[in-house]
């Protein structure tokens, strides 16, 4: 705990040195199964790799696009494979195929805006990072044109694996920590589901019993900030399971909708996470 | 051996030799059975290089009044065919071509030894009737002045008659002489012309010897017409006998009588002659064979197939001869059989007592009880009326399996039962499947039951080996099976002759050591070098098939044991990239090893030439990803009318989809096949365009002519399927399938629109198929259908078809698991 300015300074000496960025990751993944198509967005503080995995269609299965996160942390955190993705009108976006990629890099923020149509539905899914925070932003909002058709419905998934993955079966503890409080799971239950309230303006992810430190094999818990201006409702569903998913209604009449996301490759415990946190101002 | 001979001199028989007590037994050969030789000279027939001998024969009597000149045709003249095999092996061995005189010739003296062909004079001196062995036995033994080789032959009794068919042949003679030519002069015959392998011999002596044979299955003829494709120079003029192909039996059924002409000589009994569905559909098809089916749950049905059909035909009214078509009855069998038509739904008040409800949903037992009752009733009927007579018919389809129900099943009927395929004889599962359902036909029926039994002829591996196990195959049926009748529906490709080969052999004698066979082939027709890699290769096939795609089928229900389809995706988990790679590389090792212009290279390139397109399909599929093709939706203002032309301007927006070889190769079609298709909330609408004037031949849709085919199943699980298929002529075919047991059949979807136009330069054709008419609801945005759409060259009802298709078939369209995605795309995209 005495390091934390130490560490908050050196933070602050980081994002000084180094701009943000958005740029394609030269580490494309291309397998018999999938090919990637993935973008660094990195500051001095962060770097987080977002990919989008167009599967191959199969003789049993469509082919789909999966947004998975595999950096800062690979096998934990906002899950590598699918971490988020949204229902618009009863379309997945995993099912449809993205209609551009645009990178930005301001002086401000870098990123990357991604073009989607749902049914006549243009929508833009934007990731991006800022100089001097190690949070990544992703915001979905209304593409340009006229659309076809009213957004009648809309709803967002979050998948997060925190601190460990590929454990034993349901030997997990995921815990959800916010401003309104700390929900623990309800003893050996597979799910417990917690609605969440504008109270809740964050939610650390974490896990009881595979905490992270400086020797452990596992990784810190990670962040999700919801823009509740334009959350209608939200849920939260965790246990002993390995997978943690975060749901929110969204307000179709909205233009935008904003989340804050934090991973970090740093090996912290529970306590340290929330310290760590504390000292960066991101939470009271 | 000279106390034997005088121990034996007593005995009334001759005694039987074991194979390892004659020098002449040879493991590649025919296993025939050796009795105590008569004599003790040998009979030396070259010597120093020079021919020592005269064939002689009567071929006189095969072509004079006593064999009725107008039914002994060539492939019947069993004594010349002989005669020809004889003088052919003794030319190519020697240089030599042997003189052939008759049996009262004054110029026979002059030969110091005979080769004494068939039943005459000399024949009979030396104490063989050929007239009392079985129908196709032969006997070769040697006496003072040469070697006897004689056998039971229509040709030379009065045996024939106008209603046997061709195939129907009883050729003993021919057979024996050319197992001579193997036996003694060291011949092999795998395939015409290139394929015939012949040693250089200077002399030959052939020591006392008695031998006798016959074949196993009366039947054993199949696909095998010769060789018109094979390089070389026509050596033969038939290869039957060297292949032992033939059949001693009149006994035949098909999909008889012909529908289409039985209704034409008919047009006011269609109504009683066929079928309806509960939907009220007719299966009446004027246009096309397939698409008739008989009402057999019709007792008048049964009156009128032997008060009118066979008595009149029997009382040779032509009218009647016509009606039956292709197929007639002959002097011994009726035939009766359905058009290869699928249907599963006949309930009607006659058939409901017949339908079971445990074999609703089997594709190859819903109606075997119908087609018990019915076949028995017919074959009681025919026999009130004909008692000299046997019905011939099958067990075949949707009536495969035996009935669950008990019938009383007269004498006169003669059942084979449609199902089996050797290349899957290995599996235990498969094993089990088969024999319960033979065991149990002959139970229900009192008698053994004959068989007809697939190959599977879409991979180059399978065509390569089946025949291999063709001996086992009809093993393992034993006692089940009536010796009288077995057909392997595999076709007929001499660049596969080493499957061929032995599935004939097998045929004829179940116990032929297919193995030793093949060992001692390679080298004769490669050389040793390129023989020894040609072995490695065709054992790296048998090794994969048996140790790594048999075990993969660990069940099989009966139902599916029927046909044994193999799909690519076991295939190609057995024969992987590693394995494919090797085989290629084998080929082209054995390329190396043969010299450059030599008969042994162009043998191998023969050998090579298919397995050029499995490799490259076998590669294709295991790189191949599965194709999805977006229909791009139409806009609320766009509009496709049906015309046939593609003008319309919303088709510049979709997507133009080139299709390719449906096995993957690398042959672009010049009329690039091009298919595009669209969809709104009524239905989807298909464009086909092809740049070149189409073959054209109306009322046919899959015979002699181009066609189009679009496949969909709805949604992911692909548990049924539509299909609909067309000619230039804007004839079409559509039916609705269940995927997994294929029950289902001809549909029809109300509102499908299809406009179809040709000229000298192209041929396009739209069709639209409404929701409504799948009897579904339009899909939403973005979900997939799996499906495929293929053009076709149907040229020939059987071979050397082309086709292209949107995703691969390996020249099976109902591939499921190859079949492509059609992606329902949404507004704006």
């Amino acid at each position: 705990m005495k390091k934390l300015p130490c560490v908050s300074l050196c933070l602050l000496a980081a994002a000084c040195l180094a701009a943000a960025e958005c740029r394609k990751n030269t580490n494309a993944y291309v397998s018999p199964t999938e090919r990637g198509e993935p973008f660094l967005l990195k500051n001095g503080l962060t770097n987080y790799v977002v990919t989008w995995r167009y599967t191959n269609p199969s003789p049993t299965q469509p082919g789909r696009v999966l947004v998975g996160m595999p950096a800062p942390v690979n096998t934990t955190g906002f899950s590598r494979k699918d971490f988020t993705s949204i229902v618009l009108n009863g379309i997945d976006s995993r099912v449809l195929e993205p209609k551009k990629f645009e990178m930005f890099n301001t002086e401000e923020t870098s990123g990357v805006d991604i073009h989607y149509n749902f049914d006549g539905v243009p929508m833009i899914q934007r990731f991006a990072v800022s100089d001097a925070s190690p949070l990544l932003s992703m915001t979905w909002r209304r593409g340009a044109g006229k659309p076809m058709r009213p957004i009648e419905s809309l709803s967002i998934r979050f998948t997060v694996l925190p601190c460990a993955s590929g454990r034993a079966r349901d030997s997990y503890s995921r815990e959800v920590v916010t401003p309104a409080g700390k929900y623990l799971p309800k003893g050996k239950a597979r799910w417990r589901k917690r609605k969440l309230s504008a109270r809740d303006t964050f939610l650390i992810l974490q896990d009881a019993k595979y905490q992270s430190g400086q020797q452990s094999p596992n990784a810190g818990p990670v962040v999700l900030c919801p823009g509740w201006k334009s959350i209608l409702s939200g849920m939260v569903m965790f246990g002993v399971h390995q997978d943690l998913y975060v749901n929110f209604e969204l307000d179709p009449k909205a233009e935008s909708w904003s989340f804050g996301l934090l991973d970090s490759e740093a090996k912290r415990s529970n306590a340290d996470f929330a310290a760590f946190l504390k000292e960066l101002k991101l939470v009271p | 051996m000279d106390i034997r001979i005088v121990l034996l001199s007593g005995l009334l028989l001759p005694a039987v030799l074991t194979a390892a007590e004659s020098r002449y037994a040879h493991p590649a050969l025919n296993p025939v059975t050796f009795e105590e030789p008569v004599g003790t000279k040998k009979i030396e027939l070259v010597k120093d290089g020079k021919l020592n001998f005269a064939i002689v024969c009567d071929l006189k009597k095969e072509t004079g009044k006593a064999a009725m000149a107008k039914h002994v045709f060539r492939v019947r003249r069993s004594v010349a065919l002989a005669a020809e095999g004889i003088g052919h092996a003794f030319e190519a061995t020697t240089g030599q071509k042997p003189p052939v005189l008759k049996p009262d010739s004054p110029e026979l003296e002059k030969y110091p030894f005979w080769i004494v062909l068939g039943d005459n004079a000399v024949t009979r001196r030396n104490g063989l009737d050929p007239s009392k062995l079985e129908p196709d036995e032969f006997c070769v033994f040697t006496f003072d002045r040469g070697i006897v080789i004689a056998g039971k032959d229509g040709s030379t009794e009065n045996l024939y008659n106008a209603l046997d068919v061709a195939r129907f042949r009883v050729n003993g003679t021919a057979y024996g002489a050319f197992d001579f030519c193997e036996r003694f002069l060291g011949l092999r015959y795998y395939y015409p012309k290139i394929g015939i392998y012949a040693p250089k011999v200077t002399d030959l002596a052939v020591d006392p010897v008695r031998y006798h044979d016959k074949p196993f299955m009366k039947y054993h003829y199949s696909y095998a017409l010769g060789g018109k494709k094979v390089p070389g120079k026509e050596q033969l003029s038939d290869f039957s006998p060297a292949w032992r192909n033939g059949a001693c039996t009149r006994y035949f059924s098909s999909h008889t009588p012909e529908p289409r002409a039985l209704a034409k000589a008919y047009p006011d009994k269609i109504d009683m002659l066929f079928c309806r569905n509960r939907a009220g559909h007719l299966f009446y098809n004027p246009k096309a064979h397939i698409g008739n089916y008989f009402d057999v749950t019709n007792p008048k049905f049964i009156d009128f197939f032997v008060d009118e059909l066979t008595a009149k035909f029997y009382a040779g009214d032509p009218k009647i001869r016509e009606a039956w078509g292709k197929h007639l009855p002959n002097s011994e069998y009726v035939p009766f059989g359905q058009a290869d038509t699928y249907i599963a739904d006949v309930l009607n008040d006659r058939s409901r007592p017949y339908i079971i409800d445990s074999r609703k949903n089997l594709r190859t037992g819903c109606l075997s009880d119908l087609y018990a009752h019915f076949v028995t009733e017919l074959a009681k009927k025919l026999k009130q009326r004909f008692p000299d007579k046997k019905l011939a018919t099958n067990a075949y389809s949707s009536r495969t399996l035996p009935p669950v129900r008990k019938y009383d099943w007269p004498d006169n009927l003669r059942l084979k039962i449609c199902m089996g395929c050797p290349v899957m004889t290995p599996s235990p599962a498969y094993r089990k499947a088969w024999k319960n359902i033979f065991s149990e036909w002959h139970r229900i029926t009192g008698r053994p039951v004959g068989n007809y039994c697939y190959g599977v002829g879409t991979f180059a591996i399978t065509q390569a080996i089946q025949g291999r196990y063709m001996g086992d195959f009809i093993k393992l049926l034993g006692d089940d099976l009536w010796k009288e009748y077995i057909f392997f529906d595999a076709g007929h490709d001499n660049r596969f002759y080493y499957s061929y080969y032995p599935a004939y052999r097998a045929m004829w004698n179940p116990d032929f050591d297919v193995q030793a066979a093949l060992d001692e082939h390679w080298e004769l027709l490669y050389g040793p070098d390129a023989g020894k890699i040609l072995k490695e290769f065709y054992a790296l096939l048998v090794t994969t098939w048996e140790k790594k795609l048999i075990p993969q089928i660990r069940t099989v229900s009966e139902d599916g044991s029927v046909r044994g389809n193999v799909m690519p995706k076991e295939l190609y988990k057995a024969f992987d990239l590693k394995t494919i790679n090797r085989m290629d590389a084998l080929l082209k090792k054995a390329k190396k090893a043969v010299r450059k212009g030599s008969i042994e290279e162009q043998r191998l390139d023969y050998f090579i030439e298919p397995w050029k397109k499995q490799i490259v399909s076998a590669r294709a599929y295991h790189m191949t990803v599965t194709p999805v093709y977006r229909l791009l939706r139409l806009g609320t203002a766009e509009r496709i009318e049906v015309d046939g032309d593609p003008n319309d301007p919303a088709w510049k927006r979709a997507e133009s989809r080139e299709l390719k070889e449906c096995q993957g190769e690398e042959y672009r079609f010049p009329e690039k096949p091009t298919v595009r298709m669209m969809w709104n909330d009524r239905g989807i609408y298909v464009l086909f365009t092809a740049l070149k004037k189409p073959v054209d031949n109306p009322g046919e849709v899959w015979k002699h002519t181009d066609c189009w085919e679009f496949l969909a199943s709805p949604g992911l699980k692909k548990d049924y399927f539509y299909h609909f298929g067309f000619n230039p002529h804007g004839d079409l075919y559509q039916s609705e399938r269940d995927v997994v047991e294929g029950v289902g059949g001809r549909s029809d979807c109300t509102g499908l629109q299809l406009r179809s136009k040709y000229d000298g330069s192209g041929w396009t054709a739209e069709m639209f198929i409404p929701f409504s008419g799948l009897r579904r609801k339009a899909p939403g945005p973005y979900t997939v259908w799996f499906g495929n759409v293929i053009y076709s060259q149907r040229r020939t009802v059987t071979a050397n078809n082309m086709a292209a298709s949107f995703a691969m078939t390996m020249k099976n369209n109902l591939n499921t698991d190859l079949w492509g995605q059609f992606k329902f795309m949404g507004y704006g995209d």
